[in-house]
């Protein structure tokens, strides 16, 4: 899911050596609320997606529900690509940030 | 009705109970190319390449639970002999999370056509045009599902 920067004769591009740094790091994959999906689903898929156990994955969908958003998980970009990969499939809304 | 093996058996009373199952993968298309694998991959930077690897797995994995919701509902209208047409078919326990995300497709796609809102109440609905009206209702039906699934057959 990342991209690989292309290296040639020993040298990086500027915007290539920006995107490779941009991707370094950690990362928070968030979960959006909507008005579709139910709040016992929600904490179903944070049980099957994450491995939470069942208390850990209902604050997590009450954050969701109360605040609008909630950060469930934190970690390096690939995993976290998966997790939101798999949330989507769930048909959850998710997204990646940049953590601070 | 559960079924001993942690599956469903659905029983079909009406032509209308019918129609409102054959809506589901119809109702879930709504969305045209706005669909909802694009419309998760909009909540994802430019440097995820999700447009590119992920868009085209979920759509192949959304399709086939509703092609597998539709041959399931076709295939026991067949099967229906009676006038008016009453039937019955099974939702089996490893069918249940395709079942539950068929019905959240269509879920999602109505609301997002019509925006119900949430906690939209069904005397709200009177007050709608009747092709709103008629998709509130099949969306309501279609959690009402969804609910049976969770508590039921979903693990």
């Amino acid at each position: 899911m990342t991209i690989t920067p292309k290296i040639t004769a020993g040298t990086i591009t500027e915007k290539e050596e920006k995107t490779s740094t941009d991707l370094a790091g950690t990362w928070n994959v968030l979960v959006f609320d909507d008005p579709v999906n139910l709040m016992a689903y929600v904490a179903k898929v944070f049980q099957k997606v994450f491995g939470y156990p069942r208390e850990r994955a209902e604050e997590l969908m009450m954050t969701v529900h109360i605040a609008g958003k909630a950060l469930v998980w934190t970690g390096a970009r690939e995993p976290a690509e998966l997790y939101v990969q798999q949330l989507h499939s769930y048909q959850l809304q998710a997204s990646l940030e940049k953590a601070q | 009705m559960p079924t001993l093996e942690g599956g469903l058996r659905i029983e079909v009373e009406t032509a209308t109970d019918w129609l409102v199952l054959e809506q589901i993968a119809p109702d879930a298309l709504k969305g045209g190319a706005e669909n909802l694998p694009n419309r998760l991959s909009a909540l994802m930077d430019e440097g995820s390449e999700w447009d590119e690897i992920v868009v085209p797995e979920l759509e192949d994995f959304f399709t086939g639970q509703l092609r597998m919701v539709r041959d399931t509902v076709h295939a026991a209208q067949q099967e229906s002999t009676t006038d008016p047409p009453e039937g019955q078919f099974f939702i089996m326990r490893a069918e249940g999370a395709q079942w539950y995300g068929a019905l959240n497709q269509a879920r999602i796609a109505l609301e997002t056509h019509y925006h119900f809102g949430p906690g939209q109440e069904l005397n709200e609905a009177e007050s709608f045009p009747a092709p709103k009206r008629s998709a509130f209702i099949r969306s309501q039906f279609y959690c009402a599902l969804q609910s049976v699934l969770l508590e039921h057959v979903l693990d």
